[in-house]
């Protein structure tokens, strides 16, 4: 099964829980969204239906003349685990810390700069931080679960 | 009327509130450049420290930050795709295309024209129209700003670009996610996926943006490497770029006044908010391009629209000095700033404090013209940035991105919502399905439904929107819409 046929299937998925959801509502609460719901429902079932008969091709990723690496499907998940890291960082070391981290591994892990270059702009940015975000704007960065910090209600 | 005109401008003068006006003005565009903190932050800080200043100080201060924040948030958008503020969300769609093939400075200069055309416009509806207030905010209750929501949808929904379904899919989406959160009517949680706290007030818009927009590009970056400016595109010149993006201005004429109007009326009515008016004008200018296809991908037009309907803040202040009733979040403060110092807006303080309303006007002209002059400066150099390999961007750009959905309201959840945001965007740009109509169905979703919802139960009868002048010649509007669009592909085939 391609990547875009699961795409198009998640999104019917979604617009169908809606509808299912809302039928619970009382009438208020439901009008408007079953009305939108069956409707996007229907249109993406033709989409999709429509990609099933006749796979068009792949388009550009963003407008323009790019063409996409042939490993596409990994790179996504590697940025996508990236971003996980920096939010599991960010919950249990705090702002300031998980930053500098984030920033020092990302740079060192693609080879971008050397250890000590990486290290020089992660702390730089992450002094930045302090100094706009804590010294000048008296804002109260998230201090980490490590730190004192405690996880907001869901 | 002018001796207050006299008051308010001699006040100008004094170095103090020149000093004020210019702090406020560079707060502003500080404060509307970094994303999740926006003027309304600003505002709120500075609130208490005005208590000690002469009234007349104090309001040159906010009006600063009102006034600059704008185009702060602009910069980021048409740079690096992150909106600064939400208002200023609709430039990126156009601004940072432009951008991507080098014109980052057209953009810039074309952004800082349009919002200061759309503020000396709506400084002129605002002397205007104070006479004439009231009957504009009596004209419009929930039937008329429904279909106005609705107009605005189906003129989305006609000029997507690209594939007019998936156009049209994203944009009913956009609307069952902004649903999501307690509804206002019955006060029931909808759609809360187990969370009984965290989606109680509906997906927060600040989080979802910076995901849509900012997230979903980094990742774009990571998949595609490079540069954010396009390999082998040269960059525009500074200046030269700069004054061009002034000059496009004036080649666009229908475009810059229909957005300056847009934003004025919007800001007038109570309640709707800016971002509204930014994606109507925004869709507007597409519907009413001859070149529609072209939105989204770098028209001026675009970001003409989305610019010059900034002004919203200067329509808001119309009610909130006439009535007390403020017409943004921004002016809401205002109110409360002017109330702090001991004043009552209504329909007295226009006559007894006309002053205040002088130097409310005199500050937003001053604050867009220190916001753009500074602003121009530092964005032209940020835009050195565009050239760097995205290698150092993409850390960079997320962690302050990420940062910014915490910052709105201090919430761990907002990192990971714009997080699930930003892989979504990536997933539908991918795909084919456009973003521009998911965030304009988000946006107007949530206010069209409540519109609705207050429509019925001032008259339990569903021909209410038909019923009221104004609501049915919107009504009309909307099936002119589209009506267009078919008339033009029959006349295209006679043609053939």
């Amino acid at each position: 099964m391609s990547g875009r046929l699961i795409f198009n299937l998640m999104l019917l998925a979604v617009a169908a829980y809606f509808v299912w959801a809302a039928t619970g509502y009382d009438l208020q609460g439901r009008r408007i969204p079953i009305m939108i719901g069956i409707i996007v429902l229907m249109l993406q079932a033709w989409v999709t239906f429509q990609e099933l008969l006749k796979p068009v091709t792949e388009p550009p990723l963003l407008e323009g003349a790019e063409e996409l690496p042939p490993d596409e499907g990994r790179r996504v998940a590697v940025m996508t685990a990236w971003m996980v890291g920096f939010f599991a960082l960010f919950t249990v070391f705090g702002t300031l810390i998980a930053t500098a981290l984030f920033i020092f591994l990302f740079l060192v892990a693609a080879r971008a700069l050397r250890w000590w270059g990486a290290l020089g702009i992660a702390l730089g940015l992450s002094a930045a931080i302090w100094i706009v975000f804590v010294k000048a704007l008296r804002f109260e960065l998230y201090p980490g679960l490590l730190f004192g910090g405690t996880l907001p209600a869901l | 009327m002018l001796d207050p005109l006299l008051v308010a401008a001699g006040a100008l003068l004094q170095p103090q509130n020149i000093l004020l006006i210019a702090g406020g003005s560079l707060m502003g565009l500080i404060f509307g450049l970094l994303p999740g903190l926006t003027s309304l932050a600003a505002m709120s800080i500075l609130l208490p420290f005005t208590i000690g200043l002469p009234p007349i100080s104090a309001m040159y201060l906010f009006i600063g930050i009102m006034g600059s924040a704008p185009f702060g948030g602009a910069v980021t958008s048409i740079l690096f795709n992150i909106p600064g503020e939400p208002t200023s969300a609709a430039s990126c769609f156009d601004g940072y295309p432009m951008t991507r093939r080098g014109e980052a400075a057209k953009a810039l200069g074309l952004a800082a024209a349009a919002a200061l055309f759309g503020a000396l416009f709506g400084l002129v509806v605002l002397i205007g129209l104070i006479p004439m207030v009231r009957a504009i905010v009596y004209a419009f209750g929930p039937p008329e700003f429904f279909m106005l929501l609705m107009f605005g949808l189906a003129t989305v929904a006609i000029a997507a670009p690209g594939n007019t379904l998936k156009g049209l899919v994203t944009a009913g989406l956009g609307i069952l996610l902004s649903v999501i959160g307690y509804d206002p009517i019955t006060g029931v949680l909808r759609f809360g996926f187990g969370s009984a706290n965290y989606l109680w007030d509906g997906i927060n818009l600040p989080a979802f943006f910076v995901g849509v927009f900012a997230v979903g590009e980094v990742i774009g970056y990571y998949v595609t490497g490079g540069t954010i400016m396009r390999a082998g595109v040269k960059m525009q010149g500074v200046w030269r770029g700069t004054i061009e993006g002034f000059r496009e201005l004036f080649r666009h004429v229908r475009v810059t006044i229909q957005g300056s109007v847009v934003g004025s009326i919007i800001g007038i009515l109570p309640g709707v908010g800016g971002t509204v008016s930014n994606f109507l004008s925004y869709t507007l200018a597409m519907q009413t391009s001859k070149h529609p296809e072209t939105f989204g991908k770098g028209n001026p037009e675009g970001l003409i629209a989305a610019m010059t309907a900034t002004n919203e803040d200067t329509g808001a202040l119309l009610p909130t000095v006439a009535f007390g009733i403020p017409g943004s979040a921004a002016t809401a403060l205002l109110l409360g700033a002017l109330t702090l110092h001991g004043f009552n807006p209504g329909p007295l303080f226009i006559t007894e404090h006309m002053d205040i309303v002088w130097a409310l006007i005199l500050g937003l002209l001053i604050a867009n013209v220190v916001a753009i002059t500074v602003g121009l400066a530092g964005a032209n150099m940020l835009a050195k940035l565009t050239t760097l390999d995205v290698k150092f961007l993409v850390p960079t750009i997320l962690a302050i991105s990420l940062l910014g959905a915490y910052a709105d309201r201090e919430n761990l959840w907002d990192v990971a919502l714009a997080i699930a945001s930003g892989v979504l965007a990536y997933g539908l740009t991918r795909f084919g399905f456009p973003i521009v109509t998911l965030v304009i169905g988000f946006v107007m979703g949530r206010i069209a439904e409540r519109a609705f919802s207050q429509s019925l139960q001032m008259e339990l009868d569903p021909l209410i929107f038909f019923k009221r002048p104004v609501s049915l010649a919107l009504f009309a509007m909307i099936v002119i819409v589209f009506l267009v669009p078919l008339v033009r592909r029959l006349m295209a085939r006679r043609r053939a």
